[in-house]
Parts: structure tokens; C-alpha cells; sequence
């Protein structure tokens, strides 16, 4: 069963509600964003722009279909951006000592959510989004189907051959507790 | 393998996918939703759009005017000098008194005066600023949220009721960050950085963009910050942020 991005999500009539689902609905669509790019602020930069093209559209969506709308609205934006990617140049031969020792659990968390963000890296956008919305978003395949606008067979596809490349990655060779709660 | 045990094999997977995701996600906090930029954005583009609906609609009129036109002799003022829409890439020139960038060496707390009612300051956790009328915000460097050791800028924006922009983020990375630098349409913004004493690793910026002239057309290119580079003393970039206007 899908998650709801938001309580709100079956009323809407104006901006007013804009606001109500837009506050939240952020922390979700963050979240998944950030599956979806790997990097923080791609994500934040990313639904910040999902959520203004939606609500430049607002009053046009059916309001029984706002999650859906905004999903694959979402999903495309991440798919077409051409916004180069970050660059990531490194000019000192060290990194500050201090920026590792704040506390075990973050930095374990880091190491562990870089491993991830590398095993996901090497899958294609469509593969990667595939994989983030049956998985994180808990959708099925004919509504992934829908989302992405192609068939149930491509989704198909697109899961094995994901799954495939993710199998052999050390994050997911081991099984470790879920740490965080859903909410 | 018969077919139940690979079933359960893709089960047993599927559900740890489902585990590592359920991490990854919630080891992100996002930070509060920014609905003023959005909901401003949004507009925006609902203008852009709505002009060029419009235009389409008036260019399909006029086209077959100016064949009618074109056709008995008169061009419809074709002829005539018409001058280009003046290039909005020198509309908006920062004052200097505005944007003098320089990076400062601040002590935890202390407080950096940006505009009237506006301060932004930092402490070991983060970076903090207040605008009038608006509670305390907070942008953490120690809650999972960003890699400290890989370079990265992040932006926000504030748009006050004059017309002024209040942009920031915080920028980390290794290297020593001399200057920060904001790309717009109407050039380049030369923005305040600050840090704390010792070489954290990170530090935050500011900058303060003045209002456009009004009224904008429908069809300017937006004012918003296409990108945030960090420069050290030498010049060099230590970071570089990528933001579509």
C-alpha cells in the first residue's frame, strides 16, 4: 500500500491548501529526493522546484490525484535536470581531522548512507527510480508503471537488472536492524 | 534452485532493500520547507507561462495579418526600427555597499548584523539567523545531513518586502574558503563568508541582493542565483553550487 505524502492530499481548493500540503508533504519528498539524487542539496533544490511547478499548476490538479501528480512530477524533474552536477573539487591534499570525530553514530551513518548513495550511483535514473518507488515509496508495479509512463514489463525490467547490480554491493550483502522509525 | 526457494531468496531481498532504504531516508533531516521561495517561484512561473500562452495566441493572429499584410504592400511597420528588449543582464547591479564580500573569522555566537533585524551567527552545530518577524533558523552541520568532508554550498533564500533578496547556506569541504561568489542573471554577487575560528571544515555565507526595478516583464529571466562558488585565496574553487533559476 502506498504511503499518503500527506493528510491533506484529498482536499485542496486554493493556495491555502498549497501551503498545508506543501508543509507536509517536504519531509517525505525530501527523503525520497534524496534516494533519488544522493546528495542533500539536490534533493532540498529538487522538490523546492517539484513543489513551485505544482503549485504554478495548482488549481488544474484533481484532488484526488495530488500525490500522484506530485510524485511523478518528482521523478521527471529528477530525470531531465540538466543542472551540471556539483563539482566536487578537492584542492588540499587532507581533510580536516575534526570533520570525522564529531560522534561514532554520525559518522557511521554517513559512511553508511556514502555506500548506499555509491552502490545506487551506478544504476541508470530510470533503474534507480524504479528501485527508490517500489521500494521506499512502497508502490506497486502497475502504478510505477503509470508514474513513469512506460509498461509494467519496463518496471519489470528495470527492478531485476537494479537488483541485479545492487546484489553484489557490500551494503546490502550484510543484514543489519532498521535504525530508523517510521513516522 | 526450485521455485520457492528463489521466491523466498527475492523476498528475503526485496525486504532488505526496503531496510536500507528505510535508513538512508530517515538519516535525513530536512530542514524546514521554504514556502515563501517556492510559492514566489511558483508564481512566477505561472506568469511565464500564462505570457506565453498569450504570445502563441497573439502570434497566431498576427501571422496572418502581416500575410494579409505583406500581400497588399503594407508591412505593418516591419519596416520600421524596432529595438531589441535591452539585455537584462546589466538590469540588476548590486550596490557595493551591499555586496562586499570578505570572509570573516567569527567566535561561536557571535552575532553578524546583515540588515536591520536580521543577524546570522554560528556555533560548533551549525549556522543560526533571524530575520524580523521570523523565529530563529537553523541550519545543522552535525545532524547526518551533510558530508563534512566532500565540498558542497548550499543556498536559501529570503525575499524581504522591499524587494531585496537575503541569500545564504553554509559551505564545506577541505581547503581554506577565502571569497564566495553568486551567480545571476544580472552578474555576479560577491557575497560575505564567515567561519569559525580553527578550521572547521565548514562556514556559512550571506549575501544580499537589491530589489529588481520594477515592474518586471512576465518574460525577464529570473533574479535567483544560478550558482554559489567558493574560491580559496589563490582562486582556486573549493566548491561549487548548481541552482536552476
Amino acid at each position: 500500500m502506498p504511503h499518503n505524502l500527506t493528510a491533506t492530499s484529498q482536499v485542496h481548493a486554493d493556495s491555502g491548501d498549497f501551503a498545508a500540503y506543501a508543509g507536509a508533504a517536504w519531509p517525505r519528498l525530501v527523503r525520497t529526493a534524496h534516494l533519488l539524487t544522493g546528495d542533500f542539496h539536490d534533493a532540498e533544490d529538487l522538490v523546492q522546484i517539484t513543489l513551485a511547478k505544482v503549485y504554478a499548476r495548482w488549481r488544474r490538479i484533481p484532488s484526488d490525484d495530488v500525490d500522484f501528480y506530485v510524485r511523478r512530477s518528482l521523478v521527471n524533474n529528477n530525470i531531465s535536470r540538466t543542472r551540471k552536477r556539483r563539482v566536487a573539487q578537492l584542492l588540499m591534499p587532507f581533510v580536516p581531522e575534526r570533520a570525522h570525530q564529531r560522534d561514532p553514530g554520525h559518522a557511521e551513518a554517513v559512511t553508511q548512507r556514502a555506500a548506499l548513495d555509491t552502490a545506487l550511483a551506478a544504476l541508470s535514473t530510470r533503474q534507480r527510480a524504479v528501485l527508490v518507488l517500489r521500494y521506499w515509496e512502497d508502490l506497486g508495479e502497475a502504478e510505477t508503471a503509470q508514474l513513469l509512463g512506460c509498461s509494467v514489463g519496463t518496471v519489470k525490467t528495470h527492478a531485476r537488472r537494479g537488483l541485479q547490480a545492487l546484489r553484489a554491493h557490500p551494503v546490502f550483502a550484510g543484514r543489519h536492524p532498521v535504525s530508523g522509525a517510521r513516522s | 534452485m526450485n521455485l520457492s526457494s528463489r521466491s523466498a531468496r527475492m523476498s528475503a531481498e526485496a525486504e532488505r532493500l526496503r531496510e536500507v532504504f528505510a535508513e538512508a531516508a530517515y538519516d535525513v533531516t530536512p530542514s524546514a520547507v521554504p514556502l515563501v521561495a517556492i510559492e514566489r517561484e511558483g508564481r512566477r512561473r505561472r506568469r511565464r507561462r500564462r505570457a506565453t500562452v498569450l504570445g502563441a495566441a497573439c502570434g497566431a493572429l498576427l501571422v496572418p495579418l502581416a500575410v494579409v499584410g505583406f500581400r497588399d504592400g503594407v508591412p505593418f511597420g516591419f519596416g520600421e526600427s524596432v529595438s531589441p528588449p535591452a539585455a537584462h543582464g546589466d538590469r540588476v547591479t548590486p550596490s557595493p555597499a551591499e555586496t562586499a564580500g570578505r570572509m570573516r573569522v567569527v567566535a561561536s555566537g557571535e552575532r553578524v548584523s546583515v540588515a536591520s533585524g536580521t543577524e546570522i551567527w554560528l556555533t560548533k552545530d551549525g549556522s543560526r539567523w533571524t530575520e524580523p518577524g521570523m523565529p530563529v533558523q537553523f541550519h545543522s552541520v552535525v545532524n547526518g545531513n551533510l558530508d563534512l568532508s566532500s565540498p558542497g554550498v548550499s543556498l536559501q533564500s529570503s525575499y524581504w518586502n522591499d524587494g531585496r533578496t537575503f541569500l545564504s547556506g553554509v559551505f564545506h569541504g577541505s581547503g581554506e574558503a577565502a571569497r564566495v561568489e553568486v551567480t545571476t542573471a544580472a552578474g555576479i554577487v560577491h557575497a560575505t563568508a564567515l567561519t569559525l575560528a580553527g578550521k572547521p571544515g565548514w562556514g556559512a555565507w550571506y549575501a544580499v541582493m537589491p530589489a529588481p526595478p520594477t515592474p518586471a516583464p512576465d518574460d525577464a529571466p529570473s533574479q535567483d542565483p544560478r550558482r554559489v562558488t567558493v574560491y580559496d585565496s589563490s582562486g582556486a574553487v573549493l566548491a561549487t553550487g548548481w541552482y536552476r533559476p
